[in-house]
């Protein structure tokens, strides 16, 4: 289970396929989240950037395993 | 040593594919060819307590990563962040201050003390974009092991960003991280 005290780079080692879901955050925030935050935990790029967190999760859990 | 060739391959494959090779193996290079890929496998290298050596060729940008033996781990920790406030040394005459940032900058350069990181903040960020003789000093720790962060947050308030000649862009979260990391002596200026 993916939970937010996470890091990106973690996240998308391990869960190849939630990629995808932090692109759909790309536009939001004018950047690319991944190449900004890789090194950042779920829980400080939802502060940085005002995503909501339990959105993030949601999606994230869904794909996962 | 693991070879790796993450020409073409955008943040984050490269990143992951070094990270999976390090798993494995004690050393790694990594050839790139975007700076995104660079400064990432370069801050992964240096969370994940391996040397970094970067060189720079005809066909991209090769990153060498070799894990710290457990005494190197120490040294690391007993090293130095220095935090930078401004693009001059103290408060004063500006001219005095310039000279006297530089003067500081070469005179920590040419310590025995480990530098770590040097944190540029608020007009600090004008050590790593315009203030050429600058750079050129911060270049030379960085060859030393270095790592130089600059403030997304400041380059963006000055309109910095696209002069930004060396080092790596950090935010406040990061650099806190830095700052009150275990066994880090914080100077700052």
């Amino acid at each position: 289970m993916i939970t937010e005290n996470m890091v990106l780079l973690d996240i998308v080692s391990d869960f190849p396929e939630t990629e995808k879901v932090f692109h759909e955050y790309d536009k939001k925030i004018g950047k690319c989240l991944l190449c900004s935050n890789l090194f950042d935990t779920i829980a400080k790029v939802t502060i940085v950037y005002d995503i909501n967190l339990q959105d993030i999760l949601k999606k994230l859990n869904s794909l996962e395993g | 040593m693991k070879k790796i060739d993450a020409r073409g391959l955008e943040c984050p494959r490269p990143v992951i594919l070094i990270k999976k090779a390090m798993e494995e193996v004690e050393e790694a290079s990594i050839l790139v060819d975007n700076e995104v890929a660079r400064d990432n496998v370069q801050r992964f290298g240096h969370n994940a307590g391996c040397k970094v050596t970067i060189v720079e060729n005809d066909n991209g940008t090769e990153l060498f990563l070799k894990k710290e033996t457990e005494k190197e781990v120490v040294d690391i920790d007993e090293e130095i962040v220095v935090l930078i406030k401004s693009s001059l040394f103290g408060e004063g005459d500006p001219k005095l201050g310039n000279i006297l940032m530089k003067s500081f900058l070469v005179s920590l350069l040419e310590s025995d003390k480990k530098v770590k990181a040097l944190i540029l903040m608020n007009s600090g960020v004008e050590l790593t974009t315009r203030n050429l003789e600058a750079i050129e000093v911060l270049k030379s720790f960085e060859k030393k092991g270095a790592v130089i962060y600059s403030c997304g947050t400041c380059l963006d308030f000055y309109g910095l960003k696209e002069e930004l000649k060396i080092g790596l862009i950090t935010n406040m979260y990061s650099s806190v991280e830095l700052l009150v990391g275990e066994g880090n002596r914080v100077i700052t200026i």
